[in-house]
């Protein structure tokens, strides 16, 4: 990701939240004849959409059926439905499989590192857009380039580091870690954003005699609210999905979190197979972050647009 | 003043940036330094060898192979994931009746499968990798019983050497096309009203519409998504490591940089190895991106 | 799977490295790595072998740390096992880890210097540790007598478990190999017996068996084609006891068309024709060992190839109704160098003792102790197979069937037991070409010539590399 491809993208948030003026789009053609078409091609555009969306949507219905199978019924044909609703299949996910734990840990660990890299990048982004320092390109450099470089490249020193700082296998470690890879991108966003706030807001607030933290505070960070719910969207998903951090820090089935969880419960399935289950553990992974993500689809959408790109 | 601008600038910064230096950039900065070196990772012994291990990449097959498959991934899974994103999208907005077109709200029925295409996406990269792997399971997958029911040669898809990394690269396409489709359904929906009047005068399809107005306005979005694309399929390693026979098999067919260098690092213990690969990976990124800046600006 | 390296991962990364139980995905020693003397430096502990009762004079009240994963056995036998010691040992307080990703939390504790007293290495490669000198010699251990007081550690292990302590082949009993697996063929008894079948001794009443198994539209072999080791293992056996253990060393010692051996171009086109005859279960060659193994106990599929583990690791599918057996593979031509009782069955699961370790005396004593009668019933109770001590199992009763069959092939076996193959961890990436090329093999990507081939010319490849540390293996 670029500079400019953050301001670009911050642009177009501002412009889709501008009324519109003008719907834009092809102009569709108004003969009897083009309506006849129009209504073929309407149906052949939906039949495509209808495929692609059963694609999507078949692997996920035949895990939740699945996870309410007995292993044998499992290993029978795929589309039977469930004899009898196991819900035992989900008690043991939830207790032997420890799938408790892990959404528990997931939260935990997304939520704290979530909070702590908004508070963070803002306050950043702030200094960045509104300050002129030195150092201030080099930063921007820095911020730049770790986007460009692929995680695992980082994973081996990484590793070694939370050993050093006692904090390998401990969900703190994973927390800062995850604020760390949070910063470059949400900082980037962030600052876009707040150089679109008139400098007016802030001058007016120290006319008044705000300290620079009481504009911060007071000022700057309730205007920001817009971007931090993008940049919020967008850290969430990459943090509540993460796999390949946790899965080379975290080893200690208890700190597991749920992507380790159900990954590490398909390969090794603890030796044992227990297919049902692993459905089971599937779907409480699954399903939350579905329904989270139905209720703020609106949000996610124009943030994704917004932000053009994963975090 | 002064003193208070700058005490503010150095205390706002000191935690991001000391998150992002401790646990982002200095491990960046590090795997370089242990990309040469023959380090083993248990105990504080460390030799400088120089480009030992940058020669031993370049005679290693497993890694050839590796490249291979990630310029595999990289072309095709871009191509595949944008020209479907951008076929649905146009879908979404042409499919639509014409008085509500390209409203980002979109139209009764053109949300819904706004939701649903996105719901992948929403998924951990791992719970996709085991969903798929249980789709392709061999004998009581899905897709083997589609493919039964069709009357079709039945496959072992992940085991069958020749069409394992096409699994993969679906699995990568089906993760993607949400994701896409509403950037670049929502760039269409930018398209001004004006660009098409002149089309509407000469008389112009839908389709010839869509190619001629509606995908040369948007190329910037179209490019920056196909970078975008290529990248997120350098690292494929979480497909490659939970779903894949072996993982990376079979005989290699799957194996991508990514996992080639999770192997040599937590299963072989060559850190320094692992890291040339890694540092290689890398620079690889590093020059899709600049050639793809240089591309825009050459638009532009 | 942060290198989380089970039995499983090892058969597929290093064919049957598992059977030393190493991780067998190492790079032996790159060029300019690893300079210290294997089995160098940590104190030395004084080995009184007069004294039965504490040999190795562990303090009585220093506490000791154990690291061993769960690799699909639970950890019941270990909490038994420690509960039997403290009761001799009251004021040793014992503590254990038993994550199974060893390398995230065992190796910190080796790079401060500050290990376990006994550790299994479970993801993190025996070579490298051997190599950076973190690990005990145990030559001496190996001379203090048992806990049951019946001569000296080594007298009392079964045949090739000294062999898999002396992990570089130099003399040094480096590490101590705790189980004995044995390998062969799976079946179920009662289905057998039902339909007039008797296990077949020959590949030939293989073949005509496989076929009336066929007719009756059962499967005849199911096997694990997602870790293609597992049907290596067969193939492999019954090369060996066509042309004997000599063929083994030669693989290992990488000589000149080793792999052109007739007898193994025999077990490869055994392999081949059953897939040519579609004697597989459909779909087989993609599924992983749970998959199969369930498909198996469930009566899709009549044998399966599989280590003595398989009884315990698929316990909630299998029907005991159904009496599952073990045996030997079949002989692949009639004039077999060695007979058709002879049983491949490796040591494996090896600990040893960190140069490194605070109380090395408790890291020997309990290794010791996990070699007495009393521990390694309470191991083959808990996981339905065996430590590497011998005869213990003889009085054990109210066995399953799956054990039962275990311990007959082992009486039957005599000293006719075949050693695992060592390529697999001298040479790791040799090892799982080995086992990619033979995933190929049994699906029928490629023919048994080209397979051969292959496999000849990356044991040559290795063989001419000169930065690849070579390995010499001599049986005693």
């Amino acid at each position: 990701m670029t500079t400019i491809d953050v301001e670009a993208a911050v642009e177009s948030t501002r412009a889709a939240r501008r009324p519109r003026r003008d719907l834009g789009g092809p102009v569709g053609t108004t003969s009897p004849m083009g309506r006849a078409v129009g209504l073929i091609g309407t149906i052949i555009a939906h039949a495509f959409l209808i495929f692609w969306g059963l694609i999507v949507l078949i692997p996920m219905i035949w895990a939740v059926a699945n996870s309410f199978k007995s292993d044998i019924e499992i290993l029978g044909s795929p589309w039977a439905l469930p004899e009898t609703l196991r819900f035992d299949n989900y008690a043991r996910a939830w207790n032997t499989a420890q799938f408790g734990d892990f959404f528990l840990n997931t939260i935990v660990v997304t939520v704290v590192a979530l909070l702590a890299t908004l508070f963070l990048a803002s306050l950043a982004a702030f200094t960045m857009a509104k300050f002129r320092f030195p150092g201030r390109g080099l930063i921007f450099g820095l911020l730049v380039a770790s986007m460009t470089f692929p995680i695992v490249l980082a994973l081996v020193p990484l590793f070694f580091i939370m050993i050093s700082m006692n904090l390998l296998d401990s969900r703190l470690g994973l927390i800062m870690v995850y604020i760390g890879f949070g910063m470059p991108f949400s900082i980037f966003f962030l600052t876009a954003f707040f150089r679109s706030i008139p400098d007016e807001f802030m001058e007016a607030a120290r006319v008044d005699g705000c300290s620079y933290w009481g504009c911060f505070f007071r000022v700057m960070l309730p205007l920001a609210k817009p971007g931090l719910i993008s940049v919020g969207i967008f850290n969430f998903m990459s943090m509540w999905n993460q796999y390949i951090l946790p899965l080379v820090l975290i080893s200690d089935k208890s700190k597991y979190v749920l992507g380790l969880g159900v990954a590490k419960l398909s390969v090794d399935q603890g030796y044992r197979s227990d297919w049902g289950g692993l459905f089971a553990g599937m779907v409480i992974a699954m399903v939350p972050v579905l329904i989270v993500y139905c209720l703020f689809q609106r949000q996610v959408q124009s943030g994704l647009m917004a932000g053009g790109v994963k975090a | 003043m002064k003193l208070e601008k700058y005490s503010f600038v150095v205390l706002s910064l000191l935690l991001p940036m000391g998150f992002f230096l401790v646990f982002v950039m200095s491990p960046y900065l590090q795997a370089m330094y242990y990309s040469f070196t023959d380090w083993q990772g248990f105990s504080a012994e460390m030799n400088f060898i120089g480009l030992d291990n940058y020669t031993r990449l370049l005679h290693d097959e497993r890694f050839w192979q590796a490249s291979l498959n990630n310029v595999f991934l990289g072309v095709l899974s871009p191509l595949i994931t944008i020209g479907l994103a951008l076929f649905f999208a146009a879908m979404l907005n042409f499919g639509a009746s014409s008085r509500r077109l390209g409203r980002i709200e979109g139209a009764r029925g053109t949300q819904i499968y706004r939701v649903i295409y996105f719901f992948p996406q929403v998924l951990s990269i791992a719970i996709t990798a085991v969903l798929w792997q249980s789709v392709f399971n061999p004998v009581n997958g899905i897709l083997t019983s589609v493919v039964r029911f069709l009357g079709l040669p039945e496959r072992v898809w992940l085991n069958d050497p020749s069409i394992a990394l096409w699994c993969v690269l679906v699995v990568g396409v089906w993760g993607g096309v949400g994701f896409y489709m509403i950037i670049l359904s929502a760039a269409m929906a930018g398209v001004p009203r004006e660009h098409y009047e002149a089309a509407l005068i000469d008389g112009a399809s839908k389709w010839s519409q869509f190619w001629h107005i509606t995908v040369p306005s948007i190329r910037e979005t179209i490019l920056l998504c196909l970078i975008y694309s290529v990248i997120g399929s350098l690292d494929s390693f979480a497909l490659v490591q939970i779903m894949t026979v072996g993982p990376g098999g079979p005989d290699g067919a799957t194996t991508v940089m990514g996992y080639l260098l999770y192997e040599e690092a937590f299963m072989k213990s060559n850190y320094g190895y692992a890291s040339a690969i890694g540092v290689f990976l890398a620079l690889l990124s590093i020059v899709i991106a600049l050639g793809a800046r240089f591309l825009a600006r050459e638009k532009n | 799977m942060a290198a989380s390296i089970d039995r499983r991962t090892l058969l597929r990364g290093a064919g049957l490295a598992a059977g030393v139980g190493m991780t067998g995905l190492g790079l032996a020693s790159c060029a300019g790595a690893g300079t210290n003397q294997p089995g160098g430096g940590g104190e030395s502990v004084a080995i009184d072998t007069g004294n039965t009762e504490n040999p190795f004079s562990m303090a009585a009240d220093q506490p000791g740390e154990i690291a061993i994963p769960d690799q699909g056995w639970g950890t019941q036998w270990l909490e038994d096992q420690i509960a039997a010691f403290n009761k001799v040992h009251p004021d040793v307080e014992v503590t254990w880890t038993g994550h199974k990703d060893m390398s995230v939390t065992i190796q910190p504790r080796f790079i401060q210097g500050n290990p376990p007293d006994l550790v299994m290495p479970v993801g993190v490669q025996m070579t490298t540790l051997v190599d950076q000198g973190q690990v005990s010699n145990l030559n001496e251990f190996y001379d203090a007598p048992t806990v049951d007081g019946e001569g000296t550690v080594a007298d009392a292990l079964l045949p090739g478990t000294l062999e898999a302590a002396d992990f570089l082949g130099d003399g040094n009993r480096l590490i101590g190999p705790y189980t004995f697996t044995t390998y062969g063929l799976w079946y179920q008894a009662t289905v057998f017996e039902e339909n007039g079948w008797t296990y077949p001794t020959t590949w030939d009443e293989m073949l005509t068996l496989c076929e009336e198994i066929k007719s009756t539209g059962l499967a005849p072999w199911a096997y694990t084609g997602k870790y293609p080791g597992y049907i290596f293992t067969p193939m492999q056996n019954m090369a060996a006891k066509a042309s004997g253990i000599d063929w083994i060393l030669s693989v290992d010692n990488l000589e000149p068309n080793a792999w052109r051996d007739d007898n193994f171009r025999l077990a490869a086109e055994a392999i081949a024709e059953l897939r040519g005859k579609g004697m597989f279960l459909k779909g087989t060659e993609g599924l992983s060992h749970t998959e199969s193994q369930t498909l198996w106990a469930q009566g899709e599929a009549a044998f399966i190839p599989c280590g003595g583990w398989l009884e315990n690791e698929s316990e909630a599918a299998i029907d005991p109704a159904s009496r599952i057996r073990m045996a030997p593979t079949p002989s692949l031509t009639s004039s077999d160098t060695m007979p058709f009782e002879t049983l491949a069955a490796y040591p494996g699961n090896q600990v040893f003792v960190p140069s490194a370790a605070k109380n090395k005396a408790f890291g020997m004593e309990f290794l010791r102790f996990m070699w007495s009668k009393e521990c390694s019933a309470i191991w083959t109770e808990n996981t339905k197979s065996f430590t590497s001590l011998a005869g213990y199992y003889d009085g054990l009763s109210d066995v399953p069937s799956g054990l039962e069959s275990q311990i007959e092939a082992i009486q039957n076996a005599g000293s006719n037991i075949l050693p695992p193959t060592k390529y697999g961890s001298f040479y790791p990436d040799f090892g799982k070409a080995v086992t990619d090329k033979t995933g190929l093999l049994a699906s029928g990507e490629i023919t048994p010539a080209q397979y051969i081939d292959q496999v000849q010319a990356e044991a040559d490849k290795v063989a001419k590399d000169p930065n690849v540390k070579k390995f010499t293996r001599e049986l005693s």
